[in-house]
């Protein structure tokens, strides 16, 4: 975007410092002083917020007029002459300073952001070794009352980049200023701690603090005075798939920030920040572990290879190698599913690879027409583009926090309505302009309902065929409101809410999905029969998956099977390939594992699946290694590996290797072979999309077997 | 500088206020440097030296803030004697840690301490006429007399102080902070 505006804008010189430079119309004089490396100093300043020129840092002097002005919010114009360096700037820049550290208690040898402190910076920069002025002292509260943050008013110095990060980036506006002049602090939700605040956890407000005010408790003490090795790389919390900036030290990952890359998002969320730290630099197991009367206890690498090769090739499973299953987190890379699934075929000889999902990864692989392509479905981009934005059970809050403030811009800048459609609350609810609370499972009967609604009321410029239409759930069936939570007049209105916007984006989650075929077809009935497709002919529905990977596992095609119809019976040994991630286990699906012959967990820390296994062997983390995902996006992305693993541990890959040579095979992992064919795209580029429907499916169509989607 | 003294060696003195002494351990940091430092300069008063009375000197260095009538004392003494008065560290120079009991009222900072400390029986302020009296706020030695230049850091590290002794030794102004100063 910035870039075709700086293609359109009209170039402007300036003369800055005795210097000739070009800028653009629409540009501050900042910008212009950025652009062409100019350096001057700022403390209010943060890039991507609206400047308010609170700080005085920026102060410039522009030939003609009287008074200085502060380069952050003085627009650039053609023919400016402007200074940035001059004694009196220097002297008053200096004064501000000194003004700043006296009017709190800035003691920066205790403070956790000494060394990474722009206030400190400033100070070296301008030669400040004592205050002129007297220390004011105030006695300020601290609030430590959040899990993952903290803050100390006595180091806060009112440039209210929190607060701005919050409103305009978030969303969320949670921090605001109270009081006034020098009392003037950061509150949170008019005076809330902020652990009980409506703070939505993402860490922006740390993130963008200059001073200690606002500092992480699960990195502050780690944080030194030298400058920390920082790598970009792509967050796996949930499927966004956003860019993040990984400060680590050694073996030690200890930040995560927000990042720069294709298809950012610009902030970054509580699980990609915090949730992702947490995990981040087990495993706790430091050996492998095999279960020995009832005890695990730490083995070498050799007797877990030759314990596991064993197992696959004695008993039954020995007999019948499709007795052995694994299963794969759809949380790990493209190349560990590749591997596993290379593995399982031709090492142990059985196709039964699964993935540790629900039934929504059957179901949508299924409902799009997927054949080794990702989803025709819409990007961040069209969600911003939006003007109605209906949430089908998903609770975005939760699931991917950062289309959550993606879509709370958008109503907070009256862009676009947010509409709900869920049987619970969610952290969205506050947002709806309007809420249809609706029964477990009715979904596809109240949006079939919905757009027969649209058809028949001639809301809508409909393609449907009279048959089409018949073919849908109808309000007047009998029991309909009973059966389904909504009433006629919700559906109408609901109905008109959708035919009356431009541009409306369905937002489905896993409320939808683990439903089933039948859930997902009625949103696409929804976007097909209203004709809501982007300009390069996507559906309208953004799905949210469950886990990072959820896009690009499901593009190896349908997976033999999932959680809900694993056969326990026909299974003797199962390999669950877990990583960092935590399957949310169906109720009693382990203690159903637990009688297994042998239950073998690949997991980089301790879990609930560790407690029924036989073998536990510990992996990198997501830090450790690198990989390929497929965002929800459908944009292949890499993970950098950030850290080395404790040299006990291995990867995947390693791992099975050994395991191969203990059975007294050979096993060349070849993993770009067993990959997607449609992964072979850049980094960064787009996998291609499955073509989406025409025409609508309903019951009737379907007893016909009219399945002439695709 | 004038190298008034005797040898042609600059006398020197240090003084240890409202401070935990790390910025004399950092002074000695500056290793085997201090022979060379010892052909330029004589340490005539020191909390490393046992000399009671402060004389006359080319410069002064001033370790701690000023928190009680004592240090203040000692400064001035420090001041009219040196020909250049020069604070070491965040306490002299910044007021720092000491400084955080400003917040709070004298009387309250001594009853916690002294009173109603959680291992504390039957405590009592201790009061006698050779204590020397606390200030009622802390704060910098720049507050109360002139300071030819300042040293941050806690402690400042070897080689600032290194730098700005030589600085000042050569006569030149002393413009080391931004290379190798810091406040932490």
């Amino acid at each position: 975007m910035a870039e075709t505006k700086a293609q359109d804008a009209i170039a402007i010189k300036l003369k800055i410092n005795g210097k000739e430079v070009t800028g653009y119309k629409g540009q501050t004089v900042l910008d212009v002083c950025k652009a062409s490396g100019i350096h001057v100093p700022t403390l209010c300043h943060c890039e991507g917020l609206k400047p308010v020129g609170g700080c005085r840092l920026c102060i410039v002097e522009i030939e003609g007029q009287r008074r200085l002005n502060t380069a952050c919010t003085t627009p650039a114009t053609d023919g400016m002459v402007v200074a940035t360096e001059t004694p009196r700037l220097h002297d008053l820049r200096k004064r501000t300073l000194e003004l700043l550290f006296s009017e709190r208690n800035h003691i920066c040898p205790f403070c956790p952001a000494s060394g990474d402190c722009e206030l400190q910076k400033a100070g070296y920069e301008h030669g400040i070794t004592h205050v002129r002025y007297d220390y004011l002292l105030p006695r300020l509260p601290i609030d430590n009352s959040h899990p993952y943050m903290a803050q100390d008013h006595s180091r806060c110095i009112l440039c209210s980049r929190c607060v701005r990060v919050c409103d305009e980036q978030v969303g969320a506006h949670t921090l605001d200023l109270s009081a006034r002049g020098s009392m003037t602090l950061i509150a949170a939700d008019a005076g809330a701690p902020l652990g009980k605040s409506s703070c939505v956890s993402c860490g922006m407000c740390v993130e963008v603090c200059p001073t200690g005010a606002l500092f992480d408790k699960l990195s502050n003490r780690s944080l030194g005075r030298q400058e920390l090795p920082t790598t970009q790389t792509v967050c796996t919390a949930c499927g966004l798939g956003c860019w993040t900036s990984v400060k680590t030290r050694g073996h030690v990952v200890l930040q995560i920030n927000s990042g720069k890359g294709p298809g950012n998002n610009e902030i970054i969320c509580n699980r990609g920040r915090y949730d992702a730290l947490k995990v981040a630099n087990q495993p706790a197991l430091q050996l492998p572990q095999l279960k020995k009367a009832a005890e695990l206890v730490d083995v070498d690498w050799k007797a877990f290879a030759e314990e596991l090769a064993r197992r696959i090739t004695s008993g039954r499973a020995g007999s019948d190698p499709s007795r052995v299953a694994a299963m794969v987190s759809p949380s790990l890379p493209l190349e560990t599913i590749a591997l596993v699934k290379q593995f399982m075929k031709d090492v142990v000889g059985s196709d039964r690879v699964g993935l540790t999902a629900g039934p929504e990864l059957v179901a949508a692989s299924e409902a799009f027409g997927l054949n080794g392509k990702a989803a025709p479905l819409a990007r961040m981009s069209d969600l911003e583009d939006s003007d109605l934005i209906v949430g089908i059970g998903v609770d975005l809050q939760y699931s991917a926090p950062v289309a959550a403030s993606a879509v709370r811009r958008s109503v907070n800048a009256r862009k676009a309505q947010y509409v709900e459609i869920n049987s619970r609350v969610t952290g969205l609810s506050a947002l709806a302009g309007f809420r249809m609370t609706i029964k477990p499972g009715r979904d596809s009967v109240v949006l079939g309902a919905t757009l027969r609604t649209m058809a028949e009321r001639n809301l809508i410029q409909s393609t449907l065929s009279a048959d089409d239409v018949a073919g849908l759930p109808d309000t007047k069936e009998q029991m309909f409101e009973h059966l389904s939570g909504v009433t006629v007049t919700e559906v109408v209105r609901l109905a008109s809410l959708i035919a009356g916007a431009r541009r409306p984006i369905f937002v489905i989650g896993s409320g939808i999905t683990a439903q089933g075929t039948e859930a997902i077809e009625s949103v696409i009935n929804l976007a097909v029969g209203g004709n809501y497709f982007t300009a390069d002919g996507r559906y309208r529905i953004m799905e949210i998956p469950r886990k990072a990977n959820t896009a690009g596992a499901r593009m190896f095609g349908t997976p033999a099977f999932s959680m809900a119809d694993f056969d326990f019976q026909s299974t003797d040994v199962l390999l669950l390939f877990l990583g960092d991630d935590e399957p949310l286990w169906p109720a009693g699906w382990l203690e159903k594992a637990r009688p297994m012959v042998h239950v073998s967990v690949f997991a980089s820390h301790t879990q609930p699946a560790s407690e029924i296994a036989h073998s536990l062997a510990p992996v990198c983390t997501w830090a450790q290694r690198s990989g390929t995902f497929v965002s929800l996006e459908g944009r292949l992305q890499k993970t950098r590996q950030l850290v080395d693993a404790p040299a006990s541990v291995m990867c995947d890959g390693e791992i099975l290797k050994a395991v191969a040579k203990a059975m007294g095979k050979s096993f060349t992992p070849s993993v770009a072979a067993c990959m997607p064919a449609g992964v072979k795209v850049a980094e960064g580029q787009f996998v291609p999309t499955a073509e989406p429907a025409r025409q609508i499916v309903t019951c009737k169509s379907k007893a016909q077997g009219a399945k002439s989607r695709v | 500088m004038s190298n008034a003294s005797n040898n042609g060696k600059i006398k020197v003195a240090t003084v240890w206020l409202g401070g935990c002494a790390g910025c004399h351990m950092s002074f000695l940091d500056i290793d085997e440097r201090i022979i060379e430092l010892a052909k330029l300069v004589d340490i005539v008063h020191s909390p490393i030296c046992d000399t009671k009375e402060i004389p006359p000197v080319d410069v002064g260095i001033v370790e701690g803030g000023i928190c009680n009538e004592h240090n203040l004392h000692v400064l001035k003494d420090l001041r009219s004697k040196a020909k250049v008065l020069v604070s070491m560290g965040d306490c002299a120079g910044l007021g720092s840690v000491p400084m955080l009991r400003n917040q709070f009222e004298l009387q309250d900072c001594l009853d916690r301490a002294y009173v109603a400390g959680e291992s504390t029986a039957l405590g009592q302020v201790p009061e006698d006429a050779e204590l020397p009296k606390l200030m009622d706020k802390v704060r910098p030695i720049h507050e109360f007399v002139k300071v030819e230049a300042h040293i941050p850091g806690c402690p400042p590290n070897a080689e600032a102080i290194w730098c700005a002794l030589t600085s000042l030794l050569a006569g030149k102004p002393a413009d080391f902070v931004k290379d190798v100063s810091h406040y932490d």
